[in-house]
């Protein structure tokens, strides 16, 4: 499978990255992050940075290692984000 | 320190490793003989790299150290007695065999056996997935059958069918392409099920489509369902838009808030309609109630049926009890459906009725009446009433025809 064929919006990218994060309750560092994402680790920080500083990932620091995960609040935008994805597909189609 | 060393760039062969077995970036190993290396200890890749011949470990890892991107490529068969850990992509062109496979990038293969699979990012597997728990962050494709007792996907994801026994999480779509047989299937989008697929729960906001017949124990569908056969259920609620080709099979309730659409039979124990229902013909062991729109080319047939005031309903009515025109239940809210009507000043109003006992209340409209024992209420309208026990009429009624006792009512259509 390879990557999207359409151009992903800044909140398609937001929700990749916090999907990825999200597989890994103890944390993943940010290259690892970049290969799932398939984004830039220059890149990739800035867009980790947002999601932090909105309180939706939580940064951790232990012996020289940064590792992100999601926070409650991370969690409930991934939901928000799919459900929203869901309905206006419905009302796409109604149309 | 590992026993052998392949330096970054270096092409090399290779028969049996004793220990571990350390691989620089852009290395390509090859067989010495027999089309397969067998390293005893760990494998450590220090980047991308190709085996060019099937490998057999203990154990791979990657260092994610940055800039140690690349793929790991094995041209055939991988066989690992303990975990997989590679940071960027695995493509396998073989069946990969591990305890565990955690991959940061993407993970390609033609088969993959594990107890535990977790991928960053897209998964494509050209034929078979046995494993416990997969966890994928972007989509999943698997062209051949799966056995899975937990899925996660994060994206969309496609398989050949097989059976997925435990919970299944789809943030987008899924399509299985062979039938399925599932536990508990939570997507956000759209479900595309073959003909004979089985399940115990169904939870979708989306679309889903079942090719042909269909069974699922508890369904939870908000959007819309299309069913190309028929489609059997333990207990349904319909909150959106649903409609069966074939016949629809409950074994307890049937709750319709939105609209359903059944083109041949419906059978359940109980009935409940405030949305909009269009069938063949229904069945109902308990209950029937209707408060929104009910209609049938065959009829309905049931123990008792009320049909609520504003309610609307096309087709004959079979049962040992009906009343029309009922005031709405405690705590049962009149329908959109039926609010609408009694501002347009439409009351209740139903076809042919058939009953022991058979009330048609105030402001009710009917065509023919037949019953055993027939009560027709203030304002209401019928065009005949043929009764052979009883007729009991207020001072205000509209019937167009004389009522007629007769000593054997007609046999109903049901």
């Amino acid at each position: 499978m390879g990557r999207r064929s359409s151009k992903r919006s800044k909140m398609d990218l937001y929700a990749e990255v916090l999907e990825v994060i999200t597989r890994y309750p103890e944390g993943v560092r940010i290259t690892r992050l970049s290969y799932g994402v398939g984004v830039p680790v220059d890149r990739l920080k800035t867009m980790v940075e947002a999601l932090c500083s909105n309180g939706l990932v939580r940064r951790s620091t232990n012996e020289e290692e940064v590792t992100y995960g999601a926070t409650t609040r991370g969690l409930e935008f991934l939901d928000t984000y799919w459900k929203m994805k869901g309905f206006f597909e419905i009302l796409g189609e109604e149309r | 320190m590992p026993e052998q060393v392949v330096k970054r760039g270096e092409t090399i062969k290779l028969g049996r490793v004793e220990g571990d077995l350390q691989v620089g970036r852009k290395a390509t190993i090859k067989a010495e003989s027999g089309g397969k290396v067998v390293v005893a200890g760990d494998v450590v890749f220090e980047g991308g790299a190709t085996i060019d011949c099937s490998l057999e470990c203990n154990a791979i890892e990657t260092r994610a150290v940055p800039h140690t991107g690349g793929t790991v490529v094995v041209h055939g068969d991988l066989t690992v007695r303990e975990s997989v850990d590679v940071a960027d992509s695995l493509e396998v062109s073989g069946k990969a065999t591990a305890d565990g496979f955690d991959v940061g990038g993407h993970l390609q293969a033609e088969a993959v056996i594990s107890k535990r699979v977790r991928v960053g990012g897209h998964v494509r597997i050209s034929d078979i997935v046995e494993s416990e728990s997969v966890d994928v962050a972007g989509h999943l494709s698997v062209m051949g059958k799966v056995k899975i007792v937990d899925l996660h996907v994060g994206g969309h994801a496609r398989v050949g069918g097989g059976a997925i026994t435990g919970s299944t999480q789809i943030r987008g779509h899924f399509e299985a392409n062979s039938n399925l047989e599932y536990g508990e299937l939570q997507t956000f989008g759209h479900v595309s099920l073959p003909a004979n697929s089985r399940g115990n729960r169904l939870s979708v906001l989306g679309r889903v489509e079942f090719e042909g017949d269909a069974y699922c124990k508890v369904m939870d569908v908000k959007g819309i369902v299309e069913v190309k056969g028929d489609l059997s259920t333990d207990e349904l609620d319909v909150p959106g838009k649903m409609h069966v080709k074939g016949s629809l099979k409950v074994l307890n309730g049937l709750n319709i808030l939105g609209l359903l659409e059944v083109g041949q039979r419906i059978d359940c124990q109980k009935l409940v309609v405030e949305g909009r229902l269009s069938a063949g013909s229904a069945f109902v062991v308990g209950e029937a109630d209707v408060s929104g729109e009910l209609k049938t080319s065959r009829g309905v047939k049931s123990s008792t049926i009320t049909v609520r005031r504003g309610a609307r309903v096309t087709g004959p009515l079979v049962a040992e009890r009906v009343e029309v025109g009922e005031k709405p239940g405690f705590g049962q809210w009149p329908s959109p459906w039926s609010e609408v009507r009694q501002r347009i000043g439409q009351m209740t109003n139903v076809e042919d009725v058939y009953g022991r006992r058979v009330t048609i209340g105030a402001y009710s409209q009917a065509k023919h009446v037949f019953g055993d024992e027939v009560q027709i209420e203030s304002g209401s309208v019928a065009e005949q009433v043929t009764y052979t026990k009883d007729l009991s009429l207020p001072s205000k009624f509209y019937i167009h025809e004389p009522p007629k006792k007769v000593p054997k009512l007609p046999d109903p259509p049901l």
